[in-house]
């Protein structure tokens, strides 16, 4: 319930405050997100399997925001940003499903 | 693979040799796929099993709140931040069209004060002629407003439809440059329509007016693209050519000139439709835009008179288009 709650509020604080994000941080914004939901679906499906810890949770939020954000700038400064993207989207993608995947199996059990 | 917390983890296949995989050098896509949890979760899991705690903390902590309502906030600012450039393009749009928008009704209130300040003119003018000694010039104010233009005018006349040639359209909308050479050759061309009113004013025609635009001498009948502009309006099809003049005569005399044979010659080898029929009673509008080139104060007449001369002046005799 409070994690749902938290997920709620956020999304109304950004979307009543709405802050503008300053230029510089706009191209690391599509990885962070996607960060971002990688982390929330790993620690959703660690709820289900019953080994969630917060701890783990917050760092890793936090660890795969910075080092993707990180990755793409490097990508920036090395000329192939784009492709640094892709790669980021593509690994990440591939575990947000594997683990949206078994998040299914322990709801509906199949 | 009994205690382990990552139970998940798809079983190796049967046929491989137990502690070696055939896939053993794709570490990194077994790792993406197989493994997609954070291997912290096990072993914190399994450092508060050894410590006597519960496996899991559960999910109600300051920690998790705080995390999640970060989390929300970076995916409403990035759905927001990300969303940005459609809405600003949207933005121009719509400030472009208000802009359209807004200018047309300028022109349009500007169009409306000149026909009331026109009217006025009118009024004063003739007020002025009455003052003095006006018959003459009110006479031959009212000859050259006409042939300027400037009044409008109704009396019997004739009316003329031409339009392009049945199924020039359809031959253009497919976009194939073969059709739609051939589809050109029915279209009605500005050269077409000036040629006809050119033949209208041989013929006698006193004033003329295409889709309702009146003809003056200063009037231009060109092409822009796929368009014909008369007094730089653009026309659509079919083009109305409305002509004062007696109605009979003017049909016979126009049928003798050359363009009569140049329209026929239209009607037979492209297909272009035309019709021509006589009207009891038009209406031409007076000219949209009358400028006044040149002026000047004539002598004799005294100073009552001084207002109609520049009227008189946009006439000239010329009369083609």
């Amino acid at each position: 319930m409070i994690p749902l709650l938290g997920l709620v509020g956020g999304v109304l604080v950004g979307l009543l405050w709405g802050p503008d994000v300053p230029l510089f941080l706009q191209p690391y914004l599509p990885i962070a997100v996607i960060a971002a939901l990688d982390a929330v679906f790993g620690a959703v499906r660690a709820v289900l399997d019953g080994i969630f810890n917060d701890k783990v949770f917050v760092i890793s939020f936090l660890a795969n925001v910075v080092v993707a954000a990180f990755i793409v700038f490097l990508g920036d400064q090395l000329g192939v940003g784009a492709q640094l993207s892709t790669g980021v989207v593509v690994v990440l993608g591939v575990r947000i499903f594997s683990n949206v995947a078994s998040i299914r199996r322990h709801l509906f059990g199949a | 693979m009994t205690p382990d917390p990552r139970r998940h983890e798809a079983p190796a296949p049967p046929t491989s040799r137990p502690g070696r995989r055939p896939d053993e050098s794709m570490t990194l896509l077994i790792s993406i796929l197989e493994r997609p949890l954070d291997p912290g979760y096990a072993t914190a899991a399994d450092r508060r099993e050894a410590a006597g705690l519960p496996r899991s903390t559960g999910t109600r902590t300051v920690t998790v709140l705080v995390a999640t309502i970060v989390t929300g906030l970076l995916l409403s600012l990035g759905a927001l931040a990300l969303r940005r450039p459609s809405t600003s393009v949207q933005k121009a749009r719509a400030e472009l069209i208000s802009q359209v928008e807004s200018r047309r009704s300028a022109v349009d209130r500007q169009s409306a004060q000149l026909h009331t300040l026109q009217n006025q003119v009118d009024s004063l003018q003739a007020e002025a002629l009455t003052a003095g000694q006006g018959d003459q010039a009110k006479q031959r104010l009212a000859v050259l407003g006409l042939a300027a233009g400037a009044d409008a005018v109704t009396g019997q006349g004739i009316r003329l439809v031409i339009d392009d040639a049945p199924g020039s359209d359809a031959g253009s909308a497919d976009g194939n440059p073969r059709t739609q050479a051939k589809s050109e050759d029915g279209k009605v061309l500005s050269k077409d329509l000036q040629v006809v009113v050119n033949g209208l004013w041989q013929a006698g025609a006193e004033a003329i007016a295409i889709n309702g635009q009146r003809l003056t001498s200063q009037s231009a009948i060109r092409f822009a693209g796929e368009a014909i502009l008369v007094n730089f309006r653009p026309l659509t099809r079919p083009y109305t050519i409305s002509a004062i003049g007696g109605s009979s005569a003017l049909q016979s005399a126009f049928a003798e000139t050359d363009a009569g044979s140049y329209l026929r010659a239209l009607q037979d080898n492209y297909g272009i439709r035309a019709s021509m029929g006589g009207v009891k009673s038009l209406t031409l509008p007076a000219a949209a835009s009358l400028t006044v080139r040149s002026a000047k104060v004539p002598r004799p007449t005294g100073p009552a008179t001084p207002s109609s001369t520049p009227r008189s002046s946009t006439t000239t005799s010329e009369s083609s288009p």
